[in-house]
């Protein structure tokens, strides 16, 4: 179908009555040139767009006009990207089912009872109906490799300072990273190389020499290693198919095994609550109605910010100030940065003899919504050794199971995005390979 | 037994919560006072805190100036204006 803003429109259309995915549509420039022409991309709506509104799933933000460019929407606009609508996502962030207070729930697109994951819901579920090729949204816990996985896509959390996230809604910004969801690698890969890339307005854009100069040598056959820690708990279907991968693999090359102490991946999903919470709310105290936003002449501060917040992150922000207070930060905050170093050293060394950790991305496909609860188990709390990290990793299509999709995880070392991605498309190779025998 | 802690912290994150939700952060303080026991047993002796993810020397910016917004497209999202400035409530009463 040619691109044309009424073809562009029609389709955004079609794909909000399948997964109410889009909190702002745009109205598209069509560019005849760049290497981004005929791309149509969604941007997660906690992303600058100059002249649209932002609000980042929060009523905090309501009536807020974005009066510039985030830098990644400058380089989009640059290689002539059709950008087509803004999308839902959890407040500010902070959450992993996809719904939101404002606008509701994004609806999984294969199986309306079931979460489609977050907080870059509305980025999956819109480029899974192609309502967009591709969408860029942020990866804090694990917000673009979850619901990759949930909804049988391509999702990329690049190295930690890779894309500039000048002009985007921060979390925890310790672990923030922009990321890229499409349906193949290859459009993931396209976007990136694009996107990557130092930037003055973002300091973290400037990583460390040691890795940006990686030994860059040719490198034909990739070491591997799975991380056996992660999948003894997930369902049977998934680790049946995540063994006959390790036998698929074992037929070309040595597959090494590697592990964490149960002991300290129990400490993940804490020392997230408490680093992110803490970050979280430090980040947001600017959210106060008096520049923009939410706002009454007549009302308080905290009027403002108890009306703009939901329950949820409310709880979080008290959480977090919790942790930072000085009776309580040494043996809260500080301590859970100090766990922080001794699981991303563990994690760390799996990599010493391996160029390539590989998992499943979930322990089970989408869950129902009647059942969801944040879930702390390790089979999905270690997608944070990624952000705690900065390590780059990638969801990846793997297999369905009753008809519902998940993902093949993948993690490198830092600012080895290239062997990533060699490795992604390798495995895909080997998954289709396994599915013809 | 959190009463007055919950109050405190509702002071400095500048959010009121109603009396009927007072035991649900109760709860929540509680499972941090979990975590703290848990994280208690870790030994962290010797170890660092991990503040960002790679840890580099400083980086400084050059001395150029860069795009700022203007005055004008500053006070685009302000409720309200006056004489080119973000008209307030009285903070100091």
């Amino acid at each position: 179908m040619p691109l044309t803003r009424e073809n562009i429109r029609k389709q955004c259309e079609f794909a909000q009555q399948k997964t109410q995915a889009i909190v702002s549509f745009v109205v598209p420039e069509i560019q005849d040139k760049g290497r981004f022409k005929d791309i149509r991309i969604a941007l997660k709506d906690n992303i600058s767009l100059k002249g649209y509104p932002l609000q980042a799933g929060s009523k905090i933000l309501e009536g807020y006009q974005c009066p510039y460019d985030a830098t990644i929407v400058e380089k989009i606009k640059q290689e002539g990207g059709c950008i087509v609508a803004k999308t839902a996502m959890d407040e500010l962030g902070m959450g992993g089912s996809g719904n939101n207070d404002i606008h509701g729930p994004v609806i999984h697109p294969w199986d309306a009872s079931r979460i489609p994951g977050g907080s870059s819901s509305g980025c999956a579920a819109l480029v899974a109906v192609d309502g967009a090729d591709v969408a860029v949204g942020t990866d804090t816990g694990d917000s673009i490799r979850k619901p990759a996985s949930y909804m049988g896509l391509v999702g990329l959390k690049p190295t930690y300072g890779r894309i500039s996230r000048f002009g985007i809604v921060p979390y925890a910004s310790s672990m923030d990273t922009v990321g890229i969801l499409a349906r193949s690698i290859e459009q993931v890969e396209s976007v990136y190389d694009v996107l990557k890339g130092q930037d003055e307005r973002d300091l973290m854009t400037f990583l460390p020499k040691s890795l940006e100069k990686a030994p860059q040598k040719k490198q034909e056959l990739l070491r591997l290693a799975v991380f056996d820690s992660i999948s003894e708990d997930a369902d049977p279907v998934l680790k049946a198919r995540l063994q006959k991968l390790i036998e698929q693999l074992e037929t070309k090359q040595t597959i090494k095994h590697v592990q964490m102490p149960q002991s300290l991946l129990a400490l993940i999903d804490p020392v997230y609550t408490v680093i992110a919470n803490a970050e979280a709310c430090s980040n947001h105290a600017n959210l106060d109605g008096l520049r923009f936003g939410l706002s009454s002449k007549d009302q308080s501060v905290e009027n403002i910010r108890s009306r703009g917040f939901s329950w949820e992150v409310k709880k979080r922000f008290l959480c977090g100030a919790y942790a930072l207070h000085k009776e309580n930060q040494e043996r809260l905050f500080i301590k859970a940065q100090k766990i922080r170093r001794k699981l991303v050293d563990a994690y760390a060394s799996m990599f010493t003899e391996a160029d390539i950790v590989f998992s499943l991305t979930t322990p089970d496909v989408a869950p129902l919504i009647s059942e969801y609860k944040e879930d702390t188990s390790i089979g999905l709390s270690y997608l944070k050794l990624s952000n705690f990290s900065g390590y780059p990793s990638i969801s990846i299509p793997f297999g369905h199971k009753e008809g519902l999709p998940f993902g093949l995880h993948l993690a490198a070392k830092p600012c080895r995005e290239d062997l990533l991605l060699k490795a992604a498309k390798m495995f895909s190779q080997v998954i289709q390979e396994m599915d013809h025998v | 037994m959190y009463k007055e802690k919950i109050k405190a912290l509702q002071n400095e994150v500048r959010i009121q919560i109603d009396d009927s939700q007072y035991e649900e952060i109760e709860n929540e303080l509680c499972k941090m006072e979990g975590i703290a026991k848990a994280f208690s047993k870790v030994d962290t002796r010797n170890v660092e805190p991990m503040v960002r993810c790679f840890e580099t020397e400083a980086v400084f910016r050059k001395e150029d100036s860069i795009y700022t917004l203007t005055k004008e497209e500053a006070l685009i999202n302000a409720n309200s204006t006056k004489d080119g400035y973000i008209e307030v409530s009285r903070v100091v009463k």
